[in-house]
């Protein structure tokens, strides 16, 4: 299957969001609201004779949308941050995946979810090294090389007391985005939670982030859990979530993607509705400014050339 | 061994409840932290939601006998619990088949098996009840009382090619070594049980709220 990318639109950034399996009616739903799907490849499998494979009924649906509407990986499984090894069967799914269909981007977490092969059942954010930092970067080298697609990383909101660190965390992905052939997801929930955890000074973060390797920004909606914040993807987004979104997308020149994450197992909570009017709701707050922005700005051309 | 690989290998240990020695002072901090309880939890409760949605006559026996969350913990803290849900269910499963409690091993051993089946494997299992297995999942299905134990003995057979791909058996008590005389074993007739498993489980709306 061909490979595209996604440009940085010139009138704004794409909408996205999740699509992790079981529900084809709510993605039939989802095609026209938005431009991009983003997948997790481990959320569409199922177990064959003791083989994770992707599902035949989901694979043949999103060969479906992808008439209407375009594809990016965004995973959980690669374990990039791993000191021992990444999952290797993670990139077995990504390549079934790629077999099917096109993708603009795949994109991961900067973290770790397995430990000399063993599942954590949580995922580590990594500590701000350079040990850390030049394990990331040849991994990322590696993937380009496996991989005609660009490759993003997203910060990982942590919940475990932060270890000692070289970098700042802007700090740090700086310093990735600059060694790696990768750009950055920045997801402002996330953010959040670091804030809450961690004391993270956003500002001072926003400040000192070079914000040309932002690609995709991701919003979510968490929760509270004895007196720490998860970004568990389980609820709509809060508006304090969106006004922040909307300050990183103002400051990210190469944005091309804006995505809403939810778990598929809050589906049946949130419902359907709820889900669809959180993206017009997103379109409206991030989206349509930059359009309007664009059109202002095609006009003044247009003045100026007549 | 990287100063990297040793605080992973270490949180590994922590995060799973394993009994070591720390050495990263980190590991050490970390150790002490609220926080540490927390994701366990998390890590916990997100395996009981999977095994529930998939595994639910074994979970529902579990939580009748009020062994279910231990269980769950015990699994996560000593297996390479798997992230996948088909994956989790059969270790879950595997696991109960060998519990101390005949009832749970005979409804976890029948419960693989039945996965196993409607995943298209072709292996027969036969499965060994003190009671009518049929009675058993259908007061598990309905929230009902479980049946005592009879004296008598039920082989129940699973295989992919079987209507419902179950089978069973009344043996008597003279045929406990599991082979069925002809004329004394009678069939059962077997109610089909909802068996289809959810496959997403359901984050509950009043769960993950501030203080619960």
């Amino acid at each position: 299957v061909a490979s595209f990318t996604i440009a940085q639109p010139a009138r704004g950034p794409l909408l996205a969001t999740t699509f992790t399996g079981d529900d084809l009616v709510l993605l039939r739903r989802l095609v026209p609201l938005v431009d991009v799907i983003e997948l997790a490849p481990e959320t569409l499998v199922h177990s064959r004779g003791g083989r994770l494979e992707l599902r035949s009924e989901l694979l043949e649906a999103l060969v479906e949308a992808s008439t209407t509407v375009k594809f990016v990986v965004h995973g959980v499984g690669l374990s990039i941050g791993s000191a021992d090894s990444w999952n290797d069967d993670y990139l077995r799914l990504l390549d079934e995946l790629l077999d099917h269909i096109s993708l603009g981007w795949h994109s991961e977490h900067l973290g770790c979810t397995t430990v000399d092969g063993e599942n954590l059942g949580t995922m580590l954010a990594l500590p701000r090294t350079s040990e850390a930092l030049d394990l990331v970067c040849e991994r990322v080298e590696r993937l380009a090389g496996r991989y005609r697609l660009p490759f993003l990383l997203e910060h990982v909101a942590g919940i475990l007391p932060e270890p000692d660190s070289e970098f700042s965390a802007a700090g740090f992905l700086n310093q990735l985005a600059g060694m790696a052939p990768c750009g950055l997801v920045l997801d402002a929930r996330n953010l959040e939670c670091d804030r809450f955890n961690h004391g993270l000074n956003i500002a001072n973060f926003l400040a000192e982030l070079n914000f040309e390797s932002v690609r995709e920004l991701h919003l979510a909606g968490g929760v509270e859990y004895q007196g720490v914040a998860l970004d568990i993807h389980s609820r709509l987004t809060c508006p304090g979530t969106r006004q922040l979104a909307a300050e990183i997308a103002r400051r990210s020149p190469n944005l091309s993607l804006v995505t809403y994450e939810y778990l598929k197992e809050a589906i049946p909570v949130l419902g359907h509705d709820a889900i669809c009017d959180e993206l017009e709701l997103i379109r409206e707050e991030l989206l349509l400014p930059h359009v309007r922005e664009a059109e202002v700005g095609v006009r003044s051309a247009e003045r100026l050339k007549a | 061994m990287s100063a990297l690989a040793r605080q992973q290998r270490e949180l590994l240990a922590l995060v799973k409840g394993r009994t070591q020695a720390f050495e990263d002072p980190y590991v050490r901090r970390v150790m002490v932290s609220h926080r540490l309880t927390v994701v366990r939890t998390i890590a916990i409760r997100w395996r009981m939601y999977q095994i529930e949605a998939q595994c639910r006559y074994t979970s529902r026996l579990c939580k009748r006998l009020g062994i279910f969350e231990s269980r769950v913990e015990r699994h996560f803290s000593e297996f390479d619990s798997s992230p996948h849900i088909d994956e989790l269910s059969a270790q879950f499963l595997n696991a109960q088949s060998d519990a101390v409690e005949p009832l749970v091993r005979a409804v976890a051993a029948t419960e693989l098996a039945l996965l196993r089946a409607r995943a298209g494997q072709s292996d027969v299992v036969e499965t060994r009840w003190d009671r009518n297995p049929d009675l058993v999942f259908r007061a598990l299905e309905n929230f009902e009382q479980i049946p005592p134990s009879e004296d008598a003995n039920y082989l129940l057979r699973i295989a992919c090619d079987l209507p419902n791909f179950l089978e069973c058996l009344r043996l008597s008590t003279t045929e406990s070594d599991g082979v069925p005389r002809h004329g004394t074993a009678a069939k059962i007739n077997l109610q089909a049980w909802s068996c289809e498993p959810v496959r997403a489980p359901v984050i509950r709306s009043e769960e993950w709220t501030d203080g619960s």
